[in-house]
């Protein structure tokens, strides 16, 4: 072959070449972006609908809420996986001098609401870690705010999705079965006065009661789900030492008819 | 825009860029105001005088040029705000000037902006990063001072310049010879500054949170041009906004009248952006016109802001998203990418 036709083969070459590589990275791409596209949707659609897969010999009543299945449904229907339903939602007070690391001093005043957003991070990390101890086996926060007051204390809330630690338990139903939620309170009827550095230990004792509830819930029923805990804070009276504390859990159960 | 706005426009520019500025443009320069929102939008080139009236730049100024993006002042000093919220009256010798525009058009290559937004920017950064973005918020143009040129050329008596503005702007002075300020007042929100200034002039200003403290916003009479007055003919339920506009338009030009002894509205001179504004006649003859001064080189004095930078904007956006990036990882306790949600 001479030098002429091998310049010849290759101003040919070059061309085709590149513009089969190029439909086939296009293709790759699109064939990528399609996919993630379509997973989202998937995703997206199969939110409000329960996994069709649980219980699927049943006859479940109680499960709709308008055309939807009801969130605790979804969530219970996912109980090994975690689910935007299955939630922890705990506001709470802290000082703000126990959010510097040591040897730290507070920012000045126009960086402080940068401050807290950002130390909030850890607070949300560290319950995590608190709930992991009883009701959770896994746990990831999905929101962490924060907002300053002028008397030295940060108002932090938390949101948290988890996967159960206990087990569901069985469902003894053979035929038909209710989806039932049950509402408890987990503190009195007044809310408990709780001191800034107390705080950590009180949420922790709401997370044992949670756990317990269902337990005890499980051993009637044979099955039980943790679908949601709210814990609530407001300043006291006092307000300069301590905050007024409120807890409610969400169970549900899959109960024989 | 229509077509003879543009076509008018593009002759602006075209001059705009002719090393002979003594051209003053044909046609007539009420084509190119365009209503916005909030009042007219004059573009530069056209100079806003009494009562809206507008005029072509070069008819009152000689040797106009257009701002050179990178024409810097020549030296920047404080100009401090006053801790009363009373200015002094004009005395019988005086002619009062009343100026009022929200902002310019016309950008100069000096930003400020205080500690107080860069740490809102630096929580919104925060929070950006928790939900997985890292995107810095930083938009330099919201920095980045307007200017007007004030161009005097009253006579008859020295001048009282009173001039309220509501975003960042620098007032650029050009006195015609003969013409005399006596005083200026400077109210308004954000940074403001006063260049060409003649030394024994008395500046007094009450800027940024001392005029907020003050209970007043300058806010200009809502006039039936106003875009935002026509919605609310066309959609009634606007009708309280509206009303409220009239309400904090009411409480500033009751401030002004205590201080000024007029009300803020009546023969007011500006519009709602403007890059040139007259105050007194259009000189009879070319000759006359005042001989234009720039930005650059000039004595900028400037309102207390927290961080003032003059330059290319590309260099401040560096410069301060660095500054965002430095206070968040400061604030996060080192390490930013803990912020940022586990995969």
């Amino acid at each position: 072959m001479n030098l002429l036709k091998i310049i010849f083969i290759g101003l040919i070459a070059v061309p085709v070449v590149g513009t089969i590589l190029l439909q086939f990275f296009s293709s790759v791409l699109v064939f990528g972006v399609a996919h993630n596209i379509s997973s989202e949707i998937d995703r997206i659609e199969q939110r409000g609908k329960a996994d069709s897969a649980f219980a699927a010999d049943l006859e479940i009543t109680g499960t709709k809420a308008g055309n939807d299945d009801k969130a605790g449904y979804v969530a219970l229907a996912s109980f090994e996986k975690l689910d935007d339903y299955r939630s922890v939602n705990a506001s709470f007070y802290v000082r703000l001098k126990d959010m510097l690391d040591a040897g730290e001093i507070v920012p000045e005043k126009e960086l402080v609401s940068a401050f807290v957003t950002a130390r909030t991070s850890r607070f949300a990390d560290a319950e995590c870690e608190l709930l992991k101890k009883s009701l959770a086996a896994e746990c990831t926060v999905y929101n962490s705010a924060a907002t300053a007051t002028n008397n030295g204390l940060v108002r932090i809330s938390v949101g948290l999705n988890f996967v159960q630690k206990s087990d569901f338990g069985t469902i003894k139903a053979k035929d038909r079965a209710a989806y039932v939620e049950i509402e408890e309170r987990l503190t009195g009827s007044t809310p408990d006065t709780v001191s800034f550095s107390g705080g950590a230990i009180f949420r922790s004792s709401i997370y044992e009661q949670a756990v317990k509830l269902c337990d005890k819930i499980r051993t009637f029923e044979g099955n039980c789900a943790i679908f949601k805990v709210l814990i609530t804070t407001a300043l006291s009276e006092q307000s300069g030492s301590a905050q007024n504390m409120r807890a409610t859990a969400i169970l549900s159960t899959i109960e024989a008819l | 825009m229509n077509r003879t706005k543009l076509i008018a426009l593009l002759l602006i520019v075209a001059l705009g860029g002719c090393s002979d500025s003594g051209t003053v443009p044909t046609g007539n320069p009420a084509d190119l105001l365009n209503p916005e929102m909030r009042g007219y939008e004059a573009p530069a080139g056209v100079m806003m005088g009494l009562n809206e009236t507008p005029y072509w730049v070069q008819s009152a100024v000689a040797g106009f040029r257009p701002v050179k993006p990178s024409g810097l002042p020549g030296k920047i000093e404080e100009l401090k705000s006053r801790a009363s919220c009373t200015f002094d009256s004009p005395g019988p010798n005086e002619i009062l000037a009343k100026v009022q525009v929200d902002g310019s058009n016309t950008k100069s290559a000096v930003f400020a902006v205080s500690r107080h937004q860069m740490g809102e920017r630096t929580k919104t950064y925060i929070d950006n990063l928790k939900a997985g973005r890292d995107i810095v918020p930083f938009n330099a143009r919201d920095d980045r001072l307007g200017i007007v040129d004030v161009i005097v050329t009253e006579k008859s008596k020295p001048v009282y310049l009173v001039i309220a503005y509501n975003l960042p702007t620098i007032f650029n002075i050009q006195l015609a010879e003969g013409a005399r300020i006596s005083r200026i007042a400077l109210v308004g929100l954000g940074a403001a500054g006063i260049a060409n200034a003649h030394p024994a002039v008395k500046i007094q200003s009450l800027t940024g949170k001392a005029m907020q403290s003050c209970g007043v916003l300058p806010v200009r009479e809502p006039a039936d041009h106003w875009q935002f007055v026509q919605n609310v003919k066309q959609t009634p339920s606007l009708k309280d906004v509206l009303d409220k506009n009239i309400s904090m338009y009411r409480v500033f030009s009751g401030w002004y009248r205590k201080n000024f002894g007029v009300a803020s509205g009546v023969d007011s001179i500006g519009a709602m952006t403007a890059s040139h504004v007259l105050v007194g006649p259009i000189p009879q003859a070319l000759e006359a016109r005042v001989t234009f001064k720039p930005l650059e080189g000039s004595t900028l004095l400037l309102s207390k802001n927290d961080h003032v930078f003059a330059g290319e904007q590309a260099d401040y956006e560096k410069k301060y998203t660095h500054v965002i990036i430095e206070a968040a990882t400061k604030m996060a306790g080192g390490d930013l990418a803990k912020l940022m949600p586990a995969q």
